[in-house]
Parts: C-alpha cells; sequence; structure tokens
C-alpha cells in the first residue's frame, strides 16, 4: 500500500466528507416516508407485508453490506483483485434482494381504494430505485476496475460506491423494522 | 481544439459527428418514442389504445432525460469513464462551449443564467398575458378559465424553480464560487456539468405541459386538486423534479467547494459574504429539495398507479404540509444569497468596512434555520387556532434575523463615502422593495389578517414584493456588479440608470396597487372579476407592460455591454474579494498560483488605497 503524503490524505478525507452531505441529503425521503406512514396509517402493518420474505431480503441486503465493507478494505489496501471479488459478491446479494423486493411490489393488488394509503409501497419502492442506483455504481466500480486497475487516485471513487451500498442497507434495515413489524 | 484525457497517451483529434445539443434532442427524442412504445403497446393491456398514456409519458419522459443527458456529452464524460473505458475528453472551442458538456465552473455558471434568463422571460410572457386577460373583466383573451389558470401555474413554476432557485445559485454561484474561495475549480465539476443541462429540460417540460392537458393547481401542484384535472400535471411534476434535481447537485457541489476547496489564509471569519450566502442556501437546498422530489413523485403515483395518498381515501391536506413545509424555506432559498450580495456590493460602493460582519452572518443562519419553522401560514385557512400561534411566531420572529442584513447594509453606507452607481442603485431598491415585502408579511403572518386576505392579490403583491423585488433585483444589480468581471467592458451608465429606474416604477407601479386591488376584493386565481375592479386593473396591467419591457431593455443593454460595452481596468470597483484579483474576463485558469489570504476582504481602513489583500509571489 502506498503511503500517502498528508495533503493527499487531507484531500481524501475531504472528499469523503463531501460524500457523506450527499448521504445525508438523501436520507431526507427515508425520514419523509417514515412521518407520512404514521400521518396516514399510524402504526398499521399491512397484512400483505410477509415479514418472512421481507427477513430474507434483509439478510441478504446485510450481507452484501459486509461484503461491500471488505470491498472498502480491499481498496482501502489497493488490492484491485480482491475489491473485485467482494464487489461482485455485493452485486450478486444485492441484486437478489433488489429483485425479490421488486417482486414484492409485483405481486401486490395496487389499490386505489385502500385507506391505509399503502405507504409501505412507495416506501418500498423509494429502497428498490435507491439500491438499483447503488447497484449501477457497482456494477461501474467493478467493471472499471477491471479495465484501470486500483491506483491511489482511482480508489476513492471505488470506496465511496461501496459506502453507497452500506447506506442503502442500512437504510433498509431501518425500513423494515419499521414497515414490517411498528 | 485541445484534447486532454484519462490515460498516459494522448490521442488524435476526433471530432464529435454532431452537435451536443442536437444530439441529446434526438437522442431524447428516440428514447421517448421507444419506451412509450414499449409501455404502450407491449406492457399496456390495451396494446397501443391510446399511443400515450399515463405510464407511457412518464417512464418515456424518464428515458428521454436519461436520452438528453447522455447525448448532450455525459456517455462520454461520465457513463463510459465510470465503467473504465478511457475516452478522450474533447474540449469545445469558443461559444460552442457553452452548448455542450463542460467542467469549466465559468462556462457552467454562464450557462445556468443563460438557461435562467430563458425560463424568465417565457415565464414574464406568461405574466403578460396574464395581464392582458386581466385587462376585461370577462373572458376575452383565453378561450375558457382553465387555460388563464394553467399559464399562472406555468409562470409560477417556471419563475419559481427554474429563475429563483436557480439564476443566484447554480448561475452566479457556479461562476464565482470557485473564484471567490480562491480555487481554479469547484469540488466536483462533473455534477454541475451535466446538472446545468437538467434546466432547459425541465423548462422544456412544463411549457409542453399543457399537450397533456390542463392543470389548474398552480405552481404549488395540489392533490387532489390535480387529479380532478386531465394529465398536464404529469409533466408539471416531472418538470420540478428535473430542475429542482439540477439545484440539488449544484448545492452539493457547492457546499462541498466552499467547505473543502478554500485556498490557504481564507478562514471562517474571512469567507465572502457571498459564500456565506450560498453555503446557508446550499443547506436549505440539500434539507428541503429531497423532501419535495419525494413529494411530488407521490403525487405522480398518485394519479399514474394509482395510490391513494392524496385523495379522499388517503389524507387530502397531507400534500400541502409536505409542499410547504419546502415551499417557504424556498422563499428564503430565493432571497438569502440576495442577501448576500447586498453585503457584497454595499462595502465596495461605499469604501468602507462591512459594518457588524458578525451579525450579518448570523442573520444569514437565523433565517435558514427559522425557514423551516414558518412554513403553516400558508395554511392558515385548514388549522385551528391553537395551531397557528406557533407558526405565527415564528414567521413573525424571522423579520428579526432579516432585519440584521438591513442593518449590516444601513451601518456600511452610514457616513461613507457612498458612490451612487447601477448596482448600488439597484440594491438599494432591492432592499426597498424587500422592505415592503417584509412588512407586509408580517400582517400577513397575523392569523386574523391572514384569514381576510388569504388568496387575494394582497398576496401576490406581498411575494411578488419579497421574491421580484429581492431576489431580481439583486440578480440585476449582481450582472450590471460582476459585469467587468465577466467580460472586461463595462455598462453604460445612463443607460444603467435609465433601466433601474424603468423596472422600478413598472415594478412598484404595479404591484404596489395590487396590494390595493387586494383589499378591495380582487381574488387570485379568477380571470374574470366584478366591474368596478376593472378601473385599476388596466391600470396595473399598464404598468406590468413597462415592467416587462424594462427588462427586456435591462437585458438587451446587458448583452451589448457584454460584448460591445467600454473597456475597463481590470478591477474597476477596487473590490477585495479573490474573483477581482484575476483577469477579466479570468483565463481557463482563474489562479496560476494558490493565492494566500491574509487579511478582511471587506477591510477599507486603507481608505481603498490597496485593492487587493493578498501579498505574495502570486499573480493576484
Amino acid at each position: 500500500m502506498a503511503v500517502l503524503d498528508l495533503e493527499t490524505r487531507i484531500e481524501h478525507k475531504k472528499l469523503h466528507s463531501a460524500f457523506y452531505l450527499f448521504l445525508f441529503s438523501m436520507s431526507v425521503p427515508y425520514f419523509l416516508m417514515i412521518n407520512l406512514r404514521y400521518v396516514m396509517i399510524g402504526g398499521f402493518v399491512p397484512p400483505l407485508l410477509d415479514q418472512t420474505t421481507g427477513a430474507v431480503e434483509t439478510v441478504l441486503a446485510i450481507a452484501s453490506a459486509l461484503t461491500a465493507l471488505l470491498a472498502y478494505r480491499r481498496s482501502k489496501a489497493e488490492n484491485a483483485a480482491g475489491y473485485r471479488l467482494a464487489t461482485r459478491f455485493t452485486l450478486s446479494l444485492g441484486l437478489v434482494a433488489t429483485v425479490m423486493q421488486l417482486y414484492e411490489l409485483w405481486v401486490h393488488p395496487l389499490n386505489p381504494m385502500s385507506h391505509y394509503g399503502e405507504t409501505f409501497l412507495a416506501t418500498i419502492g423509494l429502497c428498490v430505485v435507491m439500491q438499483l442506483m447503488g447497484l449501477l455504481a457497482l456494477w461501474a466500480a467493478s467493471s472499471r476496475v477491471g479495465r484501470m486497475g486500483m491506483t491511489d487516485s482511482l480508489r476513492h471513487g471505488y470506496e465511496l460506491v461501496s459506502i453507497f451500498w452500506i447506506f442503502n442497507v442500512i437504510a433498509w434495515v431501518v425500513m423494515y423494522i419499521e414497515l414490517y413489524f411498528l | 481544439m485541445s484534447v486532454a484525457r484519462i490515460g498516459d497517451a494522448p490521442l488524435p483529434l476526433r471530432r464529435r459527428p454532431m452537435a451536443p445539443v442536437i444530439r441529446g434532442l434526438l437522442w431524447a427524442a428516440i428514447a421517448f418514442v421507444v419506451v412509450n412504445c414499449l409501455v404502450s403497446y407491449v406492457i399496456d393491456p390495451q396494446y397501443g389504445t391510446p399511443f400515450i398514456t399515463q405510464p407511457s409519458v412518464v417512464l418515456g419522459w424518464v428515458a428521454a432525460l436519461i436520452g438528453w443527458l447522455l447525448g448532450i456529452g455525459g456517455m462520454e464524460n461520465i457513463l463510459l469513464p465510470s465503467f473504465g473505458y478511457q475516452v478522450p475528453y474533447v474540449e469545445v472551442p469558443g461559444w460552442r462551449r457553452y452548448f455542450a458538456y463542460s467542467t469549466n465552473h465559468k462556462v457552467i455558471g454562464i450557462q445556468y443564467l443563460v438557461s435562467s434568463t430563458g425560463g424568465f422571460f417565457i415565464a414574464g410572457l406568461a405574466a403578460m398575458l396574464m395581464r392582458l386577460q386581466l385587462w376585461e373583466p370577462h373572458m376575452w383573451l383565453f378561450p375558457y378559465p382553465g387555460q388563464y389558470i394553467e399559464t399562472v401555474g406555468i409562470h409560477g413554476t417556471i419563475m419559481m424553480f427554474s429563475v429563483g432557485t436557480v439564476a443566484l445559485v447554480g448561475g452566479l454561484g457556479n461562476y464565482l464560487i470557485p473564484m471567490m474561495v480562491g480555487s481554479n475549480s469547484s469540488a466536483f465539476p462533473r455534477i454541475s456539468a451535466l446538472s446545468v443541462w437538467l434546466v432547459p429540460a425541465g423548462i422544456l417540460t412544463v411549457i409542453l405541459s399543457p399537450l397533456l392537458g390542463q392543470w389548474t393547481t398552480g405552481w404549488r401542484g395540489y392533490e387532489p386538486l390535480g387529479l380532478n384535472d386531465p394529465n398536464g400535471i404529469l409533466f408539471y411534476y416531472l418538470g420540478v423534479f428535473a430542475l429542482t434535481v439540477s439545484s440539488l447537485m449544484v448545492s452539493l457541489n457547492l457546499t462541498a467547494t466552499i467547505l473543502f476547496k478554500r485556498t490557504k489564509g481564507l478562514t471562517w471569519n474571512r469567507l465572502p459574504m457571498y459564500a456565506w450566502g450560498i453555503l446557508t442556501v446550499s443547506l436549505l437546498n440539500i434539507i428541503w429539495l429531497p423532501e419535495i422530489d419525494m413529494t411530488f413523485v407521490l403525487g405522480l403515483l398518485d394519479r399514474v398507479v394509482p395510490l391513494p395518498f392524496f385523495t379522499a381515501v388517503g389524507s387530502p391536506l397531507t400534500y400541502l404540509e409536505m409542499f410547504w413545509l419546502f415551499g417557504h424555506p424556498e422563499v428564503y432559498i430565493i432571497v438569502v444569497p440576495a442577501f448576500a450580495i447586498w453585503m457584497e456590493i454595499m462595502p465596495v460602493m461605499s469604501k468602507k468596512p462591512l459594518f457588524a460582519r458578525e451579525w450579518g452572518i448570523i442573520g444569514l443562519i437565523f433565517v435558514m434555520m427559522l425557514s423551516g419553522f414558518v412554513w403553516a401560514h400558508h395554511m392558515f385557512t385548514n388549522m385551528r387556532l391553537t395551531e397557528m400561534l406557533p407558526f405565527s411566531f415564528f414567521t413573525e420572529m424571522i423579520s428579526i434575523p432579516t432585519g440584521f442584513t438591513y442593518m449590516v447594509v444601513i451601518g456600511t453606507i452610514w457616513r461613507s463615502r457612498f458612490k451612487v452607481t447601477v448596482p448600488s442603485l439597484l440594491v438599494l431598491m432591492s432592499m426597498f422593495n424587500f422592505l415592503i415585502g417584509g412588512m407586509t408579511g408580517v400582517f400577513l403572518a397575523d392569523p386574523v389578517i391572514n384569514l381576510q386576505l388569504h388568496d387575494t392579490f394582497f398576496v401576490v403583491a406581498h411575494f411578488h414584493f419579497t421574491i421580484i423585488g429581492g431576489m431580481v433585483f439583486t440578480w440585476l444589480a449582481a450582472m450590471y456588479y460582476w459585469l467587468p468581471k465577466f467580460s472586461g467592458r463595462l455598462y453604460n451608465p445612463k443607460l444603467g440608470i435609465i433601466g433601474a429606474i424603468w423596472v422600478f416604477i413598472g415594478f412598484d407601479g404595479a404591484f404596489s396597487l395590487m396590494f390595493i386591488q387586494g383589499l378591495r376584493g380582487m381574488n387570485r386565481w379568477v380571470p374574470v372579476y366584478p366591474q368596478y375592479l376593472q378601473g385599476m386593473n388596466i391600470v396595473i396591467s399598464i404598468f406590468a407592460f413597462i415592467l416587462g419591457l424594462g427588462f427586456l431593455f435591462n437585458l438587451l443593454h446587458i448583452v451589448w455591454a457584454l460584448k460591445s460595452g467600454k473597456k475597463v481596468r481590470e478591477n474597476p470597483w477596487e473590490a477585495k474579494t479573490l474573483e477581482w484579483s484575476t483577469a477579466s474576463p479570468p483565463a481557463e485558469e482563474s489562479f496560476a498560483a494558490a493565492p494566500l489570504v491574509t487579511g478582511s476582504f471587506y477591510d477599507y481602513d486603507d481608505g481603498g488605497a490597496t485593492s487587493l489583500p493578498v501579498p505574495g509571489p502570486l499573480p493576484m
């Protein structure tokens, strides 16, 4: 691992800090949906929300977050092959979890007369959209590291992709607990 | 034509086969047709009858937007490099660079300004049509009332989301902030390079909304009101979504630029006031724009799926609450940069240190914070009396930090060698106008008065005094002030003064009469009205046309001055902020070496003798 000079390390920390601003901004819709749900339906948990399916999705998502964390560490160590492998695992696990969420949306009878506002559908949809963006980023990072390798100037982009995926998983876990149980 | 690339070896020059804007439009059209056909012929059970359905037009628009962004340059500069393909970055030369993807923050700033100006005049034209209709008390210009109300909606939407939110942040912010903090680029130039192209897409979408049918909700897009209309509201949601995402991307970029790209010696104590203004407004954007974007998505789902969020089955008032949760901070998103520009221009024109600078900063920050506590005063007609009190209180309280800005500016002018120039005159006009808007806002914060004046022209006058009076006049002031920076040329002082007085007379004539008209019973959102109101409506319309022509006059004057104005020395105002230490117009790289800041930008104790606070070996 190359030893970075102080100035470069500071620049990298700044880049990461700026990215956390983006994540903060992206957390706002989740807060909105949590509040909207309580405004519209209180603590009602729709019977069509299957906790078991949700649990499988959540386990897959958590596993993908762990592999994303591993990818993040591989990136820090400038290990291109390790990063690529871990990211591919993240991509696969995340893809299955997202497809399962999409399945939940697809099979749900979209009921315009539901008194419960169907806010959970929009919330799951929000998670799906964010995860699709995350999957695209993971795919791009995996391809990029294969073509361009791991250099000091490139690795921060890879790290941010992993962080974004971990953010998505944390958001999903919170939403799972909130929507399916509380 | 210069060429740079990712990688080591230079690549041979390669011309684009097509102008980026043309290619973007073409790709957008193809993407729309393909996705629309896919949805309406393959997925929709009606198999293409009708050809355009609600889901098909929404998904087609999303595809078109992606096609537009990729076609304009996102393909070679963002998408392919993200996947590791090494694509040469071709810097388009000359004037064509303003119609292409560019990571140069000055080019992006001008692209934003041009888009905003275009939006301003399109929305202004809509306003002229409205005033023409109101010349007579009966329907005569528009065939039916819905068209009039739709015109009001298009006017308000484009003004708020492509002008108010954009011009001083995306436009001047992108151009000036990196230079003001002593950097050659913004923190994330690619983000702004792409986000700027969302603005014309958003404006065009809103303009095209009548193709899908009328929408009568105004710029707020109220649900469930929108559900009563045909489908024009779809393009309202989508267009505004594009515009607000653009503003969000810019805010992230500018916040990161101010936080992390400051040059050495530029401590928080020395940060220029405009940078403080952009920082506070960007934080507002970062919080509230995702909130309203999510609300618009829910509004879209309400109609397209449909899901019953805001119908009688769901919770009809919730949309209003979610909208105004963003809607009032939006007002401060618009005027906070204007406040900051007042505090930027006036010490330069007074040649006196900025009075109580810290209080000016505290004012900006508290306006930012309190702006989230006042939103429900827009909904007094829907609330219990007990719920009104805190919102009424905070609405009145926000005038205190706003007043700090006045204190700073007046204290700066006080006993100074104040010079009346076109920028300083426009700032004074802006302050006067905003004072009227602010004071009438205190009246409207009182529930008793609010319930009487709700949805009358009094309210229309109030918010125009704050937004046009506060922001647009300041935008003009800023354009005249930084014109020598943009072009190395100066405006014609006589024409500038004429232009300023022209718009002031037009504006104050039209909108001050609207206060009276509102008190006399003239309601908003209605193209017909009682006969006794006609006389004053005619006078208002005449002033409005004068105002419209005045803005056109100023535009032509500024364009003329940019090209043919008198050449002036590098820093004609003897201002001290860092952007003035660069060449005028700035070179491709604003600073040959990173500047070092050693003192305040507002220190005129030397009588303005030294033009810059940046000594050392740097080309300041």
